[in-house]
Formats: structure tokens, C-alpha cells, sequence
């Protein structure tokens, strides 16, 4: 007599608790993406924040020749001092400005290598290319910025010109070990003390680049967590009001 | 036969947002997305950031009205998420809009 009420009362239940687990399942899943997207939004204001800037540090104390640029180094502002060797021509970039963002303006920008010591060198990046290149033959005190290098390709390749600023680019022409990464100059000095060129780029800190924005974020962590409390009661609701109303196609066959 | 209670005003609040769900996603999917991901450097995109702002804040809204509209006019779960997914795509949340219009008026 038992059995044949056994499968009935089964059924409906094993199919609420599968029901259940469901609806904990995406709850747990769409909070998780809310807890993802909150995080986001921090990370995007965190990069947004300018950091403040640490002592000026001499290039060789937190860069090595021949290695990956470390996060810690890049935004550093170093010192450097040696002779430059080589000039390039970095065509077609686009340097950033002063808050941050990139110039709209294409430009040539003129870069040399200076050679920092018998077997190391970095690529310095000193200012707006123009056709008078100033010979310095004289060692020099370098003060910028440390960049990581670039990856894009701004122009096609041709001799003396730098595609992108990245000592890779140069590492078969030079017996150098190079750092890696580049400077753009905030100073230029001699070793007696004197200004080389006063017009130097606009080096602000890179900033991270996280698509998005704060609010953006912050308004996903709204629908993640208003998905995650439907996933909760949208099974349990719509089974209550589960009481079909007549369908169009009923409603249109009546009247047809 | 007549509507239910309330299902006339859940409809209306439901066909305005989905109405405007499918304008903002509309300019997200292609108007947004296409600078943001061709042209990402171009100020043009800090003239359209406010694009994906504003559907974030909106589509809660949607979501909530076709909750509402849904659960008055006794859809089931499938076609309760299918509505609330609408709200995501350019073109679906209006024809939900179009198809929620259609079996109130066949309904009255």
C-alpha cells in the first residue's frame, strides 16, 4: 500500500531540494560576481589616486641591467649618469600629458642611449625630436622618470627610428646590457653642474589602466546582488502565483 | 476576460523600461562598446562614459518591473528570466515590450 504513495511524495520533493541547491548556487555565483565588481570599482579608484612620490633613486639601486623592469621601479623617479652614445627617433608617439592622459597630437620624440657605465646602457627619452640634434659629448646626470617599455608599434620599422621605445628594439646593435624600460627627463645636467635643455615632456605617473569606471562598477554590484536575491526567490515566488491565467493563443482561438 | 488587479499598471511601468532598457543598450552595444574597444584612447569616449553609467543604474529598474509585470501576469520561470534577461540586448527587451502589449490587449 506504502509503495505506490512513496514516488508521488519523492518526486516533488527531491525536485524542491534540487530547486533549492539551484537557486543557492546562482545566489552564491551572483554574489560572488557583485563582491568581483565592488572590488573593480576600488581597483579603479584606487589607480585613479596619484600615489606620492618616493625619493629620487639612483637608477642601479632598484633596476638591473639585462632584467624584466620591476612594478616597484616603474614610476620611479632615478637618477643616471653616463654618456650618450646613440640617438633614435621615436616617430609617431603620442606621449602623455601633464593629468595623465595621452596627446592627441602625434610627435617625434628624440631618444638616445646612454651608456651608463662600460657594459650598461637605457634608453633616455629627452624631449620633442627636432632637426638641430645637440651633440653632448660630455657625461651627463640624467633625472626622470622610469617607464616601462612600450609594446605597440607606432611605425613600420626603417633604420634610426624606434617602432615603439623598447630597448629590445636595439639590443642586437649594442654591446650593452640594457635596462629595461626608459626614461623621459625631468633634468639634464653636465658633471660641472650646468642645465643641458630646460624643455623637456611631461612625465606624470602611469596609471594603471582598468577599463571602466567607479560608477560603472558600483552599479554592477547593484545588479549582481538584486540577481542574486531574484535567484533566491524568483523559484519559490513564481511557484505560488503558478496559476496561468488563458494564454493569448487560447484567448485568440476564443475569438477567432 | 479582464485583466487582474494591478497587472494594467505592472504592464505600463514594465513597457516604459523596457522601452528604455532597449535605447540604453542600444547605445552601449553600439555606440559605447565600438569607441571603447576601437578607437580607446579617443576622447570620444569620455563623452559616451556616461552611457554604461546610467543602463548599469537603470537596468535594476527594468529588472525589478519585469519581476512585477511577470509575477501579476502569472509567467512562468522560464519566461519570468527570459524578460529579465531581455533588458540586456539591443533589440529583445523591445520585443518583449511589443509581445507583454499584445496578450494584455488579446486578455481585455
Amino acid at each position: 500500500m506504502t509503495a505506490p504513495l512513496a514516488k508521488p511524495l519523492t518526486k516533488p520533493l527531491t525536485k524542491k531540494i534540487a530547486t533549492a541547491l539551484l537557486s543557492l548556487l546562482l545566489a552564491g555565483l551572483f554574489f560572488e560576481l557583485g563582491i568581483w565588481q565592488l572590488h573593480r570599482a576600488h581597483d579603479v579608484r584606487a589607480a585613479e589616486q596619484v600615489q606620492p612620490e618616493k625619493p629620487i633613486v639612483d637608477l642601479t639601486a632598484i633596476a638591473a641591467a639585462g632584467a624584466n623592469l620591476r612594478p616597484v621601479a616603474a614610476n620611479r623617479i632615478v637618477t643616471a649618469i653616463g654618456k650618450y652614445v646613440q640617438i633614435y627617433s621615436a616617430p609617431q608617439q603620442r606621449p602623455l600629458l601633464a593629468n595623465g592622459k595621452k596627446s592627441r597630437r602625434p610627435v617625434s620624440l628624440e631618444v638616445r642611449l646612454l651608456q651608463i657605465s662600460d657594459h650598461r646602457g637605457i634608453l633616455v627619452v629627452r624631449g620633442l625630436e627636432d632637426n638641430s640634434l645637440q651633440t653632448i659629448g660630455e657625461r651627463v646626470k640624467v633625472t626622470g622618470r622610469l617607464y616601462p617599455r612600450q609594446t605597440v608599434d607606432t611605425v613600420n620599422p626603417a633604420n634610426g627610428i624606434l617602432t615603439r621605445i623598447d630597448p629590445a628594439l636595439i639590443a642586437g646593435q649594442t654591446q650593452l646590457q640594457l635596462f629595461d624600460g626608459f626614461i623621459i627627463t625631468k633634468s639634464e645636467r653636465t658633471s660641472s653642474g650646468q642645465a643641458i635643455s630646460d624643455s623637456h615632456l611631461a612625465s606624470p605617473q602611469l596609471r594603471t589602466g582598468i577599463a571602466g569606471y567607479y560608477w560603472q562598477h558600483i552599479s554592477y554590484v547593484v545588479i549582481w546582488w538584486l540577481m542574486a536575491l531574484l535567484a533566491l526567490v524568483l523559484p519559490w515566488i513564481s511557484r505560488a502565483t503558478q496559476q496561468p491565467l488563458p494564454s493569448l493563443f487560447t484567448k485568440i482561438s476564443a475569438n477567432g | 476576460m479582464s485583466n487582474p488587479a494591478g497587472l494594467e499598471g505592472a504592464m505600463t511601468r514594465f513597457r516604459i523600461m523596457a522601452m528604455w532598457a532597449g535605447v540604453m543598450s542600444v547605445l552601449l552595444w553600439f555606440v559605447d562598446l565600438p569607441i571603447k574597444y576601437i578607437w580607446p584612447d579617443s576622447t570620444l569616449h569620455d563623452i559616451v562614459k556616461w552611457i554604461p553609467i546610467v543602463h548599469g543604474f537603470t537596468y535594476p529598474i527594468y529588472v525589478l518591473a519585469a519581476f512585477h509585470y511577470c509575477i501579476k501576469a502569472r509567467k512562468s520561470l522560464t519566461t519570468t528570466v527570459l524578460f529579465i534577461l531581455a533588458g540586456t540586448l539591443p533589440i529583445a527587451s523591445f520585443i518583449a515590450e511589443r509581445r507583454a502589449l499584445a496578450e494584455f490587449k488579446a486578455r481585455s
